[in-house]
């Protein structure tokens, strides 16, 4: 039970690796690269920082404290609900004899394979002003209902809930999972009845993971644009689009994303601070947990809540798509030649998708290499923190941070194809870290000196050594890479080159209209490529899959 | 006191991988028993029984008189005053060991204090108090583990395997420890192992397992002395069986002629038990001829030495001589048994 790792001292060369040629261009080329990463964001808090006190003074009366209220309130309320939702169903799939909970399990997370701007957008068209539940309503009973309003903080509430609920959901099912039977025993054989050991056994040891997993929630509602947007409920990712968007004025964006990266960083900090001492915690049990016998109407109740979960995150959003992509083809609307919505168009836009996320993917892993070569191989892990700078940050913040660098530096860059990819790049770098690093741990330099010995060139060592074992974890990498950009909605909007629309721009603008048919079939062909995450999400049951925001 | 303090009766469960007895099992107030048997034989099964983790399909389970076990009652583990260590000892990892010995005393502050300053006390670890598990040593939390289940004033202790977690080297201090704290607190007791050694040192009685059922339970003296079968014969200590035949009022085996303690058909096949100090040993001038047997092996154990002798008849015995005892590896030996009424087995 020695859980306390002791680590070695380790000699550190820091200038002495310039000294041998290869390490100093490795050394170089991997302080070049992670400043480049870093570099846009970094200007961006430079910007927000020395912007005029006055600036300041200004914004903080009329949008910080209003913006600020809106966005905590949104944050606290989602991490609560997911928080809720999240270990319940936890609990109901890894601990009950729920029925068909073996189907059910995965099917909760499978929400995350429909970008959430999607599953907001889908809603609206059914819950909406004359959406189709007023319109059905209307021809059933024949007379005008009004359905409740889904815009603002009660509908934005409902679906964040519904799209980060799968982190804290998954965090649970894994510490259920590893929490010790023998923890339940001893505190039974102490005496203590089954409320004592809840409170004072059970919750303090899952804490960890659940606090993760809250503020993983909440990061998430920080950084979101799509739903926010959709649902017309301001928060700073809003302000800062509608500044860029509209005005293009780039100071106040500053001054606001500088305090949204403030937040952000506080609440990843302590993400980390109490997931990595969450594992202190877990061992591996041998013995699964009892299950709990649920009561014939605790069983129906159970039922019901996962069947209402999976029918606001998976069902409604597919089927109304689905609803919508039939209308368009029975009944073709003329402005539909507007929208260009004809399969000839619908191809050009996936090719857009396509190119903009595999290009960013594969740059994010070259780029990544000598970074993630040097932290695993000498042991330095300076450059990765700075270059992971883009984790998590709001796709809003990344596109104004490039704004700022292209626009000052190298203004031919600005409008193009990529600055998008370089965007992307900067956004999902943290996952080409990674996953490479991950990779080289699989190959210790031994191994490496051990073909060499056998006669190998290093050519060859690479060929059929280092290649062979690292290349899974770049597969895997990539994959989630080019999954996430594929999706990514707000940088794509404020960056893009004129002409260059992808799928998410299209239906989210479409949809924007209320041309909802003509936004259905990028959407459903959005789904279907984002079908392989479905097998990230078993392989990993990682929560880094992002819903696209 | 001379009461059956603890008692299982004609126990029966079944597992998906074995099934443990029927079983009978009694147990006097304040004695230390030992629960041996190789891996997989239900020792510790048979300790989650008594701790109410497990439910019996039959039979019955009492402590201190009252039936917690049986096919109409059944008493939650929450409700039967039984300390249980675990193998490796189920600490709270978010409690500091002070919290962790707190966690059974259901009392006011104060007195909560005062008792886990004590029990810390008894068991050697004051002013560790607010050490979190993962800062103690595995002795340490080993001792943290009894004063927790001592705190509660369980009327049985259960101990699992409790040695197997520490180094090799700690091992017999820790036991010594145990023994000593054990008797002054006089308190019943049942620990499982797998160890004879820490089971001979440690336990008034030894209970010795194998394949779910209970072999025999006696003192350690007896249980090497008399064993009631074959399986506690081989299990306890060295032994090795010739084949033996009664005739003529005498058991014939390939190293002579036994008596027989009581009286057999003729014509019986036996199986004779014979343990390494009883067998002596004889170099043999060339003169002498062939002798008995053929040195195989040799091995040495705490000072002395252990010869492995191949009888003519091809079976194996061994001898344990001290260590000046000097005979070669191929050199043929006499040998000789010293009793003359072995203990025999039905074949």
């Amino acid at each position: 039970m020695a859980l306390n790792h002791i680590r070695a001292p380790r000699v550190r060369l820091r200038w002495g690796e310039l000294l041998s040629p290869r390490r100093a261009l490795l050394a170089l080329s991997a302080l070049a690269i992670a400043a480049a990463i870093a570099l846009p964001l970094l200007l961006t808090l430079w910007r927000g920082i020395t912007a005029e006190f006055s600036l300041w003074a200004t914004l903080w009366q009329v949008r910080l404290l209003p913006l600020l209220g809106n966005s905590l309130a949104l944050a606290g309320a989602v991490t609560l609900g997911s928080l809720v939702l999240g270990v319940l169903l936890a609990w109901l799939i890894e601990r009950t004899d729920l029925p068909g909970r073996r189907i059910f399990g995965p099917l909760l997370v499978a929400t995350l394979v429909i970008p959430c701007y999607l599953i907001a957008i889908w809603h609206i068209s059914f819950w909406g002003p004359r959406g189709l539940l007023e319109r059905s309503l209307e021809t059933l009973l024949g007379a005008s209902v009004s359905v409740p309003t889904i815009y603002g903080f009660l509908g934005a509430w409902l679906i964040l809930m519904i799209a980060t609920y799968p982190y804290v959901y998954t965090l649970a099912r894994a510490a259920l999972r590893s929490l010790d039977p023998q923890m339940e025993e001893a505190a039974r054989s102490l005496g203590a009845r089954k409320l004592k050991i809840f409170f004072k056994v059970t919750l303090p040891l899952l804490a960890p993971a659940l606090a993760a997993g809250g503020l993983l929630s909440a990061v998430y509602v920080l950084a979101d644009y799509g739903v926010v947007a959709a649902l017309r409920y301001e928060t700073f990712t809003v302000a800062i689009y509608k500044q860029l968007a509209g005005r293009y004025d780039q100071a106040p964006a500053a001054v606001l994303s500088t305090v949204l990266i403030a937040l952000t960083v506080v609440l990843l900090v302590l993400q980390q601070r109490l997931w990595g001492r969450g594992r202190h915690y877990y061992r591996a049990s041998q013995k699964p947990l009892p299950v709990v016998r649920l009561s014939f109407w605790s069983r129906w109740a159970a039922l019901g809540l996962v069947g209402l979960v999976l029918f606001l995150g998976l069902i409604l959003p597919v089927g109304v798509s689905l609803y919508w992509w039939l209308e368009g083809m029975v009944r073709p609307n003329p402005t539909a030649v507007l929208w260009g919505t004809s399969l000839g168009d619908l191809w050009r836009y996936a090719g857009n998708s396509l190119f903009s996320a595999a290009t960013a993917a594969t740059l994010a892993l070259v780029l990544a290499w000598p970074i993630a070569y040097r932290a695993v191989r000498y042991d330095q892990h300076s450059l990765t923190r700075l270059a992971q700078a883009g984790q998590a940050l709001p796709g809003v913040l990344i596109a104004l941070a490039l704004a700022l660098v292209l626009h000052r530096f190298v203004p031919s860059l600005y409008f193009t194809v990529w600055a998008l990819i370089f965007a992307y790049v900067i956004r999902f770098f943290s996952h080409a870290l990674q996953a490479t690093e991950a990779g080289l741990a699989r190959v210790p330099v031994r191994l490496e000196e051990a073909a060499r010995s056998l006669g190998h060139s290093t050519v060859g060592v690479w060929r059929r050594v280092t290649l062979p074992l690292v290349a899974p974890s770049l597969g895997a990498g990539w994959t989630l890479i080019f999954l996430n950009a594929l999706r990514e909605l707000p940088a794509t909007l404020l960056l893009r080159p004129p002409g260059f629309d992808t799928l998410p721009v299209r239906l989210w603008i479409a949809a924007g209209e209320g041309f909802y048919a003509q936004a259905a079939a990028p959407a459903l062909l959005l789904i279907l490529l984002s079908l392989p995450m479905l097998f990230l999400l078993r392989v990993g049951d990682r929560p880094e899959v992002r819903h696209g925001d | 006191m001379e009461t059956e303090f603890l008692e299982l009766r004609e126990v029966r469960l079944r597992l998906a991988e074995f099934e443990l007895g029927p079983l009978s099992l009694a147990v006097k107030k304040g004695e230390l028993v030992a629960i041996l048997g190789p891996s997989g034989s239900g020792k510790t099964t048979l300790l989650r029984l008594i701790a109410g983790f497990e439910r019996p399909d039959a039979g019955s389970i009492a402590i201190d008189g009252r039936i917690v076990a049986d096919a109409t009652r059944w008493v939650e583990p929450e409700d039967r005053g039984v300390g249980m260590v675990f193998q490796d000892y189920a600490l709270f990892p978010h409690l500091t060991a002070g919290e962790n010995v707190a966690f059974g005393v259901a009392s006011s502050k104060a007195v909560v204090k005062a008792r886990v300053a004590e029990l810390l006390k008894l068991v050697g670890l004051d002013g560790l108090a607010q050490r979190y598990p993962h800062e103690l040593s595995g002795g340490e939390q080993q001792r943290v583990a009894l004063a927790r289940s001592l705190a509660a004033n369980p009327k049985v202790l259960l101990l699992d395997e409790p040695f197997s977690n520490l180094d090799a080297d700690l091992r017999p201090k820790m036991r010594a420890e145990l023994k000593l704290l054990l008797q002054r607190l006089h308190c019943t007791t049942i620990f499982v192992t797998h160890d004879q050694e820490e089971a001979f040192e440690l336990a008034d009685r030894i209970a010795v397992l194998n394949a779910g059922g209970l072999e025999q339970i006696d003192t350690p003296e007896r249980l090497y002395r008399e064993p009631a079968t074959r399986f506690v014969a081989e299990f306890i200590g060295h032994a090795d069986f010739l084949k033996g035949r009664v005739r003529g009022g005498c058991l014939e085996t390939a190293l002579g002629c036994f008596s027989s303690s009581e009286p057999l058909p003729e014509g019986t096949l036996v199986d004779v038990m014979v343990r390494p100090e009883e067998v002596e040993l004889e170099a043999l001038l060339p003169s002498d001829g062939r002798g008995e047997g053929l040195i195989v092996a040799r091995r040495y154990r705490s000072g002395m030495q252990l010869f492995t002798v191949r009888l003519a008849s091809g079976e194996v015995v061994r001898s344990l001589q001290p260590a000046g005892a000097h005979f070669p590896l191929a050199s043929r030996v006499r040998v000789r048994v010293k009793t003359q009424t072995p203990l025999i087995f039905p074949r």
